[in-house]
C-alpha cells in the first residue's frame, strides 16, 4: 500500500476544507452516519450545514466557519492511500498550517476565483518550497462564482504563473474547480467547456512519491538498548542498510561491522528506507542518539555551521536557540538574520556548539532544521 | 501496513528517548492490543513500561477472562486503576469522565509523565485534530486552540504539561488495525466475533454498549463486512451518540 500524503494550502476562506470535502464525498470516502450525525449537529446550533464541516470538527471551527488545526482524511484507491491534509489559513494559525504540511509530498494551491491571489497564497508558497514540496498544483476554486467563465480564470492564472516561478515552482498545472458543485474535481464540468484539461481528482491519483530505497545510505540513531548485547536502534532514512556491512558514523567517525540487525524477535539481512531496526556491531562503541550512520566512502555533511533558507513562526528572544536537524540537537547562535521577523522567511546563518550531520540533498529529516526557544518550535528551515 | 507500523514504531521510540517514567493504556479492545504488540516490536519482545488497564469492575467477563491470558503470555507489568462505577449513569458521558477521573489519580501517583494512547483519526472528527504528542496542562486539560507545533519528527518539550498524551496509532483506521492483526496474529477479544448475529465492534463496558447486527465470525469476515459498513465505529457507543460535540468536551476534560 502506498501512502500519498497531500496538503490544501492558500489563504482563508478560499475553499480548502471545502474542497477536500467534496473529493471525500465525491469519491464516497465519507460514511453516511457520520454526515448524518454533523447535519444533525449544525441544526441544532441552528446552523447551516456546509461540507467544510467535515474536515472542521471543533464546535468553534464550525460556528466561525473557519479551520483553526490541521486535519487528515483519507481517500482509498486502488493500492493508494491519499492522505488529504487539511491546514488553517489565517495568519495567526500559522503553526498549525506547517504542523499538517511537513508531513506532505505534494500540495495543492488554493486560490479562490473571486478574490484571487492574497498574502496568505504567497506565503503558504512560500512555506511549501522551505518544507522541500516539489510536486505542486493549483486548483482555482469557487469557478462558479465568476460565472464559470474563462477569462477570469486566465487572469488568475497569468498572475500566478511567475510568482510560482519567483518561488521555484516551474511547469505547474491550473485546474478552474468548484468545491460547492464538484465542478473539474471528480468529473468534468459541463458549465467549463472551454476547459480540456484533466480533473484535480486525475492529478491527485496520480502524484508519484518518491522512494528513498535508491539514495544514499542514511541511519539515523534514534537510541541505545543495553542488554547482553549493545542494541542501536534507529530507522533507515534512505538507502539500504546490510547485514555484514562496514559501516561509519558521523560525528566521531567512527567504524565498525554490522554484526546483525535486530526486527522484533527474529534477525534480517537487510533493512531499506523506512524501516525502524536495531543493529548490534562487531564492536562495543558507544553511538549516541543523533549520529548517524552511512556506508564507507557515500558521506554526509557534518559541521557546526548551518544556513539555508528558514520560517520563522515566532520572532527570537535571544540569539541563544536549541537547533535540531535530524535526531541531534545543539545549542546555536543565530549569526544571521540580525534581527528574526515573526510570520517572515529569510535566509539564516548559525553557528552550534557542536558537530551535527545534515544534508542538502536529502528529502528526509536530514535536510530540515528547526530552532526551539524555551522548549518550543519558533522556526522551521532547510540546509543548503 | 508496513509504513503504518514503522511510523508507530518510530513514535513509540521517540517516546521513550523524551519521557522519563513512560506507561501504556490498555483497554483489552483491539486498538490498544495492537499497541502492546506494536510495543513488543519496537522494544525487541518485551515491553518496558508499565499498562494502566482502568477498571470500574463492571467489563465483560471475556474481557477480564482475556486480559488475564494476555498478562501472563506477554510478561506485562499492569497497573490497575480503579474507577467507581456510578449508579445512576444515563448517558456514557459518566463513564468517561469516571474513568478520566481514576486515570488522573494513577498517573499522579506514579509520576508518569508520558501516556500512550491508541485514539486514531478515522475514529472521530475531534479526535483526527490531535497530534502525536499532545501535552496535557496541569489541571490535565487539552488546550485544544493551543496545540504545539509538530513539523516533521520534531516536536516541542512541553516544559508546561503535566503530562503528554502519545498517540502512535492515530494515522491507522479501523480497517487497518484488523488488517495488522490478521497479518501479524495479534490475539484478539472474542466479543469481536458474532454470536447469535451480533458482535460488538466497539468495546465498553456492558451497560453503556451495545453490540452491532452482524454475522462476522472471523477476522476475514470482519474485514469484509468494514469494507462496505455505512455506519461508524462507536455507534454502538452511548457516549458520543449523545451530540457531537461530546466528545471535544471530553477531550478537553481529559478523557481517552
Amino acid at each position: 500500500m502506498k501512502e500519498v500524503p497531500i496538503v490544501f494550502i492558500g489563504h482563508k476562506d478560499h475553499g480548502k476544507s471545502s474542497l477536500i470535502a467534496r473529493l471525500l464525498l465525491d469519491t464516497n470516502s465519507v460514511k453516511q452516519s457520520v454526515l448524518k450525525d454533523i447535519k444533525s449537529a449544525d441544526k441544532e446550533e441552528g446552523k447551516n450545514f456546509e461540507i467544510a464541516h467535515i474536515l472542521d470538527s471543533f464546535k468553534e471551527e464550525r460556528q466561525n466557519e473557519m479551520t483553526i488545526d490541521s486535519t487528515t482524511a483519507s481517500i482509498r484507491r486502488g493500492s493508494g492511500v491519499y492522505q488529504l491534509i487539511d491546514v488553517p489559513g489565517h495568519i495567526e494559525l500559522i503553526s498549525n498550517m506547517l504542523t499538517g504540511a511537513s508531513l506532505a509530498k505534494a500540495a495543492i494551491l488554493v486560490i479562490s476565483a473571486d478574490e484571487g491571489i492574497k498574502e496568505q497564497t504567497i506565503k503558504h508558497l512560500e512555506l511549501a518550497e522551505i518544507l522541500g514540496i516539489k510536486n505542486l498544483a493549483v486548483a482555482i476554486n469557487k469557478i462558479d462564482l465568476i460565472g464559470y467563465e474563462k477569462e477570469g480564470f486566465l487572469k488568475i492564472v497569468s498572475k500566478i504563473k511567475p510568482i510560482l516561478q519567483s518561488v521555484g515552482f516551474n511547469q505547474i498545472q491550473f485546474f478552474p474547480v468548484s468545491a460547492k458543485d464538484g465542478s473539474n474535481v471528480i468529473k468534468k464540468s459541463k458549465s467549463t467547456p472551454w476547459y480540456k484539461g484533466k480533473t484535480l481528482a486525475d492529478f491527485i491519483f496520480n502524484v508519484k512519491v518518491k522512494n528513498l530505497k535508491n539514495e544514499k545510505m542514511r541511519f539515523l540513531v534514534q537510541d541505545r538498548f543495553a542488554g547482553p548485547e549493545n542494541i542501536i536502534v534507529g530507522r533507515v532514512e534512505s538507502g539500504t542498510i546490510k547485514k555484514g556491512q562496514e559501516i561509519c558514523f558521523f560525528p566521531g567517525n567512527i567504524k565498525a561491522k554490522i554484526k546483525f540487525i535486530k526486527d522484533f524477535e527474529k534477525e534480517i539481512k537487510k533493512a531499506s528506507a523506512g524501516q525502524g531496526i536495531g543493529i548490534v556491531l562487531d564492536k562495543d562503541i558507544i553511538i549516541e542518539r543523533g549520529s548517524v550512520g552511512f556506508e564507507k566512502g557515500v558521506r554526509p555533511t557534518t559541521g557546526k555551521i548551518l544556513k539555508g533558507k528558514i520560517f520563522w513562526i515566532d520572532s527570537a528572544k535571544s540569539r541563544k536557540l536549541i537547533c535540531e536537524c535530524g535526531n541531534a540537537a545543539a545549542q546555536g547562535t543565530i549569526l544571521s538574520p540580525k534581527k528574526p521577523i515573526a510570520s517572515a522567511k529569510s535566509l539564516y546563518k548559525i553557528s552550534l556548539d557542536k558537530c551535527i550531520v545534515y544534508d542538502p540533498e536529502s528529502s528526509g529529516s536530514l535536510g530540515k532544521i528547526v530552532l526551539k526557544e524555551d522548549g518550543k518550535i519558533i522556526a522551521v528551515g532547510n540546509t543548503l | 501496513m508496513e509504513s503504518l507500523e514503522q511510523k508507530s514504531i518510530y513514535v513509540l521510540r521517540e517516546a521513550k528517548v523524551k519521557f522519563k517514567n513512560l506507561a501504556v493504556l490498555w483497554s483489552m479492545g483491539k486498538d490498544s492490543t495492537t499497541m502492546l504488540y506494536l510495543c513488543r516490536k519496537a522494544f525487541f519482545g518485551k515491553i518496558p513500561f508499565p499498562a494502566i488497564y482502568i477498571d470500574n469492575g463492571a467489563d465483560f467477563k471475556e474481557t477480564y477472562n482475556f486480559r488475564d491470558k494476555l498478562v501472563k503470555e506477554w510478561q506485562i507489568q499492569l497497573i490497575t486503576a480503579k474507577a467507581e462505577l456510578k449508579k445512576d449513569i444515563i448517558s456514557g458521558t459518566a463513564e468517561g469522565l469516571n474513568k478520566a477521573e481514576a486515570l488522573q489519580r494513577v498517573l499522579e501517583e506514579k509520576k508518569f509523565d508520558g501516556l500512550i494512547v491508541s485514539i486514531r483519526r478515522d475514529e472521530h472528527g475531534i479526535r483526527a485534530k490531535e497530534r502525536y504528542f499532545s501535552p496535557r496542562d496541569k489541571k490535565f486539560k487539552w488546550d485544544f486552540k493551543n496545540q504545539p507545533a509538530e513539523i516533521f519528527n520534531y516536536v516541542s518539550d512541553f516544559k508546561e504539561a503535566s503530562h503528554v498524551r502519545v498517540h502512535p496509532i492515530l494515522h491507522w483506521s479501523e480497517i487497518d488495525i484488523w488488517r495488522y492483526t490478521k497479518e501479524k496474529n495479534v490475539p484478539v477479544n472474542e466479543l469481536y466475533f458474532s454470536k447469535n448475529g451480533k458482535r460488538y465492534r466497539s468495546i465498553g463496558y456492558p451497560e453503556s454498549t451495545v453490540p452491532v447486527n452482524s454475522e462476522a465470525k472471523n477476522l476475514d469476515e470482519i474485514i469484509k463486512e468494514l469494507e462496505t459498513t455505512q455506519t461508524t465505529e462507536r455507534s454502538g457507543r452511548s457516549q458520543d451518540k449523545e451530540k457531537e460535540y461530546v466528545m471535544q468536551k471530553l477531550r478537553e476534560m481529559g478523557y481517552m
